[in-house]
């Protein structure tokens, strides 16, 4: 995470919006099936892994992944409440 | 008409965790236990922000009765789209024994109130599995009442309703104002993302008392005794 005083106020946009990501994306994994801080460690190494990216191309692609992943988390979450419900409560 | 819909919402132990009985056998453990929104109840919420988001209603008030975590679940549906919240205080040995009848006490005296035009809930909740509160409600405000909804339309003053009873499917059409219960197949509820939810934290939660709304909560009700359901012994052929 590149201080924001170092930044330019373009880079302060792209910052400031990678952060909002990977907040949303850490909120979203605290129940992750594997346990919240697997998926903290893995977040963490991600968002390091691509902090130096400058390229607004490749920061837009990223940002759709992260986007991705969000919405494959919260599909996850609901099967599994879905089933779980399903399995308790209906006889099919 | 008011447009205004009441959406009831339940703090239970989360559906994922292994409930355990407590050793004096009096009820099941809950201190620091995950709890969340009933799933049911989610449900319910979703559906009234779909009415909202279709403009057929015109706002969603999210009311849950409970000690002061029950506002966590209240942030929940204001996260999910509900407009404000009602905090309705019990705490104590009064929490321990409300049930439905006080809850639908409760829930009649606020749509009374707010002047509401309908009332969703989900159909029970997961911790008790009653499946009372939705009809209480009815019968307490002699307000029609659509049960097990798997499909909810307005149509002007009446609501077309889908019902999942035993052995199919139940069309019916009701007036309203009045009270529906989510079925599991209602609807997908939304996910309650951080950012909604820093969003939600500008919408209000007002707190008030059962006594506030003319409300006895004492219950009829003494639980005698909660055990485990008998180890399963491996079958025999």
């Amino acid at each position: 995470h590149i201080p924001a005083s170092s930044c330019s106020n373009r880079q302060q946009q792209v910052c400031s919006g990678n952060r909002i990501s990977e907040l949303t994306l850490l909120y979203l994994g605290r129940e992750y099936p594997k346990g919240g801080d697997y998926f903290r460690d893995r977040l963490r190494a991600a968002f390091a892994r691509n902090k130096a990216v400058e390229d607004p191309e490749q920061i837009k692609a990223l940002i759709a992944r992260g986007e991705y992943v969000a919405r494959e988390l919260e599909a996850l979450y609901y099967l599994r409440k879905y089933r779980a419900m399903k399995k308790r409560y209906y006889e099919d | 008409m008011s447009g205004r819909v009441l959406v009831g919402v339940k703090r239970v132990i989360d559906y994922a965790v292994k409930i355990r009985v407590k050793p004096d056998n009096t009820g099941v453990v809950t201190d620091g236990v995950k709890h969340s929104m009933n799933p049911f109840c989610e449900i319910a919420v979703e559906e009234a922000v779909k009415l909202k988001e279709k403009k057929l209603i015109k706002e969603v008030v999210a009311v849950s009765c409970g000690p002061q975590q029950s506002q966590e679940t209240i942030r929940t549906a204001l996260a999910m789209g509900a407009d404000r919240g009602i905090h309705v205080d019990v705490s104590g040995k009064d929490y321990e024994n409300l049930g439905p009848l006080q809850v639908s006490k409760i829930l009649a005296a606020l749509a009374k109130q707010e002047d509401a035009q309908l009332i969703l809930l989900g159909k029970q909740a997961i911790d008790d599995d009653c499946n009372q509160t939705g009809q209480m409600t009815a019968a307490l405000l002699d307000w029609p009442q659509g049960t097990f909804a798997s499909e909810v339309s307005l149509e002007g003053d009446k609501i077309n309703l889908v019902r999942e009873i035993d052995g199919g499917l139940e069309h019916i059409k009701i007036n309203t104002p009045a009270v529906i219960t989510a079925d599991l197949r209602l609807n997908t509820p939304r996910y309650a993302t951080l950012p909604n939810i820093m969003k939600a934290k500008k919408k209000k939660i007002v707190t008030v008392k059962p006594a506030d709304l003319g409300v006895d909560v004492t219950s009829r009700l003494e639980v005698l005794k909660v055990e485990e359901p008998p180890q399963r012994q491996a079958g025999r052929v």
